[in-house]
């Protein structure tokens, strides 16, 4: 049987205890390990011993006034701060880089915590946030829009029933966003706002500075509106019964104001700027065809999700009638948890401001690198300078330091440089924010101050301090004081690779994976912008109109600009070559009931197909006359394939509810190129709406082209009240992609600062390396080594780390950067010159970094160096 | 507060020093408390109540004989002082005051 108690606990019970009641307590302890022992066996014992250690180890039994606690008292802890001062003065250069390099790893790191922070945070500040939930729509017949078959939206009715027979949802809110005109006597302006019914506050406690919740939303003419709205409209007036005139297309209507709201707050997916009653809308009360509104239910607290989810099938036999339709498309109501909506991006149809995940993987990953990257460094240094430093440590243990202070002390070093880091970091945080928000379009904020922040400064310097110093702690500290004072150490180093030369390869692996991965997202991005869509994306302005004229008022207005020498053609239609998602069933001649197709469609007028250049294959273009009642079609090659019809017998074939097909057009990219290309059908008719007008313009002079646009100004704004808003396509091109633009902006500049970093290092070392080899090279240069050769012998050893490093990186890199491309169906191939030029990137820079050095210790005089002997 | 006041684990600790008499030392303490009342006491708890105690002269100590047991180490005897008594008595008699105050018990449930 074992009665020894373990010894560690009682030590350490020893080290932190009083003297005063050391004795009985220990002998307390050993006793009652005994006694646990016999009633609960040898382990129980053990633990429990530690667990009563670590319950004594409280303020009350601690003794304050002992020196071991504190690790160097008076006179020792003196000479500690005094030698780690004269060490950072000393080697000036040193500290400079130990300081640059952890500042900016510091400094990227809080830079990106603060983006992952604040996209994790939206719409948590709501006081029911866990059980606010999203109904969204699953559609399971296989039908898919953009890759996916879920919709956002949902049924007006479905939520009338869903209130009505489940008792498991506390409160519930039909939501539809829609952007309007704001009309007051003196002011107009174009706002976003939510049209939403009277239980709106009981699920999202937005804060109502005037009006109360229950009921400023009951009149079906009232309105609040925010409090950013107000004052922009009224000043500082009152507004609380004042009205102004909402504007939806053509149709207009007098609200009064019946509350103000707080400005929402800014992580918040529900942007609005003004609310009012959705009543407006009670035509679609009662159809379950018509999907476009948001529902947002409370649960109570004690209801799960699946047991909601499972009774709506039931709902739905009970409320719906059952057609065609409804039995085909065996539509699914799913529940989303609120906090997951600002991250999902696989909802079609969906509401707010998106964050993206991939943005939030990648940047943490490079801020966690950067902050290693950083760390690297310290340590790099630390191991080129434990020569020096080794003597030191040698004369403290022959003086009597045991081999906690010297951890401690070294440790102490390495904290307070990251102190002193971190210090700096929160200035240049500061100082980069406004950029970095702009780059991310998002306000972030930074205040060091806040409560949430500062545990994570604290954690960071701890961290980062017990990083980078452990080298210096644990392995010096262990240093055999005999050897050390002999000058053992530095013969003692083994010949093949040390832990030095591993951390420098690693930090250049981390550099060449960044570089990779930047090269690659920008080639894939300047692919995305070169690439042959099918379409003619230059000289294009598109002029996006709400109420659009009639038609009789558009073909004046088409007429009179075909009038000025710098227009060429002019179309209208309802979406835009650069993304037409519009889609549904058709029904055609001979179509097959059990295997219905889906086909993207565009409402356009006769000289679309002119504007954008798109190339008509069979048939005739859409400026012969309509002979069908529905209008008339032209199919794109896709469409051909999908019904599987020939381009001859297409022609002259209906589709039924939309018109006859008349012509062939070339397959185009008409969905942004993470996508591929879907079957569409290109309508003409006279009944159809339009949003945009699109104005292909004639190569011509910057002021002609500034007449033009002011001409064509005037005109728009004679026939609409909403403000001239336009666009030139390939403008409206480049946002398709703003997602992948931001992401290689964001990556060279993080790809920039760990190179940054890493040569920092390299700079650090290398200048060490080349102090240690002065008289080495003296000796040379003496007998006749030329300065290349002195150059070469210190850069060969580098290159070679920054060698190994890059095929360490190569295959990681080209894992990592083909995960990203998944994501697009049309992308580059991952090219070798990639490589290349990483590989030579980090070469040359790792050449320069190494020449100063080198090349001034090749040009030094031996005579010098090697006179002091 | 009145001057009789202590805390409940403190009365629990001085209660069975008064039981424990002589053999009132740390792991007799625990044992005593841990019978009697079915809960689990930690060493360190123990301790700074023991302290506190001893600090406002409601205990006093002395060590005592070191057995093969406890390694080597000595014990330490807790007394209970005259002021520890009277505030016990003064403690008791605040709750039998109490106690006779109540005409019966009434429960709701």
């Amino acid at each position: 049987m074992n009665h020894i108690p373990p010894k560690i606990p009682l030590k350490f019970f020893r080290w932190f205890c009083h003297t005063d009641f050391q004795e009985d307590i220990e002998g307390d302890l050993v006793e009652r390990y005994l006694q646990k022992i016999d009633e609960k066996g040898v382990r129980y014992a053990k633990w429990y011993l530690w667990l009563e250690v670590l319950r004594l180890f409280r303020p009350s039994m601690i003794n304050w006034s002992h020196k071991r606690l504190i690790p160097a008292s008076g006179s020792m802890l003196m000479s500690y701060c005094k030698v780690s001062w004269r060490n950072i003065l000393r080697f000036r250069l040193n500290s400079f880089i130990n300081i640059a390099g952890l500042t900016l790893g510091i400094t990227c790191f809080l830079l990106i915590f603060l983006y992952v922070d604040h996209e994790l945070s939206y719409d948590k500040h709501f006081a029911d946030a866990d059980r606010i939930y999203r109904v969204y729509t699953k559609e399971n017949s296989g039908d898919q829009e953009l890759g996916s078959s879920s919709y956002a939206t949902t049924p007006l009715p479905l939520a009338d029933a869903m209130k009505a027979e489940l008792p498991e949802i506390e409160a519930l809110t039909s939501i539809r966003d829609q952007e309007v005109l704001i009309v007051t006597e003196t002011n107009s302006t174009l706002e976003k706002g939510l049209w939403v019914d009277s239980q709106f506050f009981q699920v999202f406690d937005f804060v109502l500075l005037q009006g109360n919740p229950s009921k400023v939303l009951t009149e079906p003419n009232s309105i609040v509106i925010t409090s950013a709205l107000a004052s922009k409209m009224f000043a500082d007036e009152n507004a609380i019964g004042k009205s102004l005139t909402v504007q939806v297309r053509k149709q207009k209507r007098v609200f009064n104001i019946t509350g103000v709201l707080a400005n929402p707050p800014e992580q918040t997916t529900l942007k609005f700027e003004f609310l009012a009653p959705i009543e407006q809308y009670t035509h679609y009360r009662n159809n379950w065809d018509t999907s476009d509104s948001h529902t947002f239910i409370t649960l109570q607290h004690s209801a799960g999700v699946e047991d909601v989810e499972a009774k709506i099938p039931d709902l739905l036999k009970k409320y719906r009638d059952e057609d065609f339709w409804t039995e085909y498309r065996q539509e699914e109501f799913k529940l989303q948890p609120l906090a997951d909506l600002h991250l999902s991006n696989h909802i079609n149809e969906d509401i707010g401001l998106k964050g993206s995940n991939t943005h939030i993987n990648v940047l943490s990953m490079v801020a966690i690198l950067t902050l290693i990257l950083a760390c690297v460094n310290y340590m790099n240094l630390a191991i080129a300078r434990s020569l020096t430093r080794s003597k030191e440590v040698g004369v403290r243990k022959v003086i009597g330091a045991g081999r906690g202070q010297l951890m401690i002390q070294f440790l102490a070093e390495s904290w307070f440089f990251s102190l002193l880091a971190m210090l700096l970091s929160v200035g240049l945080v500061y100082w980069l924010l406004p950029v970095f928000s702009a780059l991310l379009e998002r306000s972030l904020v930074f205040n060091p101050f806040n409560e949430e922040v500062i545990p994570i400064m604290v954690i960071i310097v701890a961290i980062i301090g017990l990083i980078s110093g452990s080298y210096p702690a644990f392995f010096m500290s262990s240093l055999k004081t005999s050897s050390v004072l002999k000058g053992q150490v530095a013969s003692n180093r083994p010949s093949g690779l040390n832990l030095k030369d591993v951390l420098v390869i690693g930090q250049y692996a981390i550099s060449v994976i960044m570089i990779i991965g930047s090269l690659v997202i920008y080639s894939q991005f300047q692919y995305l912008l070169d690439k042959d869509v099918g379409y003619n994306r230059e000289r294009i302005l598109v002029i996006s109109i709400t109420d659009f004229p009639s038609h009789d008022r558009f073909e004046s207005l088409k007429a009179k600009w075909l009038m000025n020498p710098h227009v060429a053609a002019v179309a209208a239609s309802w979406q835009l070559p650069t993304s037409i998602t519009s889609n549904g069933y058709v029904e055609y001649e001979g179509h097959d009931a059990e295997n219905p197709k889906v086909l993207h469609r565009t409402s356009v007028t006769e000289d679309f197909l002119e504007v954008y250049g798109l190339e008509l294959l069979a048939g005739d273009g859409l400026g012969v006359s309509i002979n069908d009642p529905s209008g008339i079609l032209v199919l794109n090659e896709s469409a051909l394939k999908s019904l599987g019809w020939t381009a001859e017998d297409a022609i002259g074939k209906r589709i039924e509810h939309r018109g006859m097909v008349v012509g062939i057009i070339k397959d185009f990219h008409m969905l942004s190129l993470h996508h591929d290309i879907e079957p569409l059908m290109v309508r003409r008719s006279d009944r159809a709406m339009y949003r945009y007008i699109s104005i292909k313009l004639k190569p011509s002079s910057l002021s002609n082209m500034q007449a033009t646009l002011k001409a064509i100004d005037e005109d728009v704004s004679a026939n609409s009240d909403f403000p001239f808003e336009y666009q030139f396509l390939d403008d409206k091109y480049q946002q398709l992609y703003a997602s992948e633009l931001r992401m290689s902006k964001l990556l060279n500049m993080f790809t920039i600062l760990s190179i940054l970093i890493a040569s920092l290092g390299l700079f650090g070392l290398s200048a060490f390396n080349v102090f240690q080899r002065t008289k080495e090279i003296a000796i040379r240069k003496v007998l006749g080594a030329s300065a290349i050769t002195v150059i070469s012998l210190i850069s060969r050893s580098y290159l070679g780390l920054v060698l190994v490093g890059f095929l360490v990186a190569s295959p990681i890199a080209w894992y990592l950067a083909n995960q990203w491309l998944q994501d697009f169906v049309f992308r580059v191939s991952i090219n070798w010159w990639v490589f290349a030029f990483a590989g030579l990137a980090t070469a040359v820079t790792t050449l320069l970094t190494v020449s100063s050095h080198s090349i001034r210790a090749s040009l030094a005089n031996p005579a010098h160096s090697l006179r002091d002997d | 507060m009145s001057r009789h006041h202590l805390a409940e684990f403190e009365e629990v600790v001085m209660l069975t020093v008064a039981i424990l008499q002589d053999e009132a030392y740390g792991v007799a303490i625990i044992n005593e408390i841990e019978q009697r009342l079915k809960r689990k006491v930690s060493m360190g708890s123990m301790q700074t109540v023991l302290k506190r105690l001893e600090q406002k002269g409601y205990l006093s100590s002395a060590f005592g004989e070191a057995t093969q047991r406890r390694g080597g180490k000595r014990k330490r005897y807790f007394m209970l002082t005259t002021r520890g008594k009277s505030m016990l008595e003064g403690v008791r008699d605040q709750r039998t005051n109490l106690w006779d105050a109540i005409p019966e018990i009434i429960v709701s449930d």
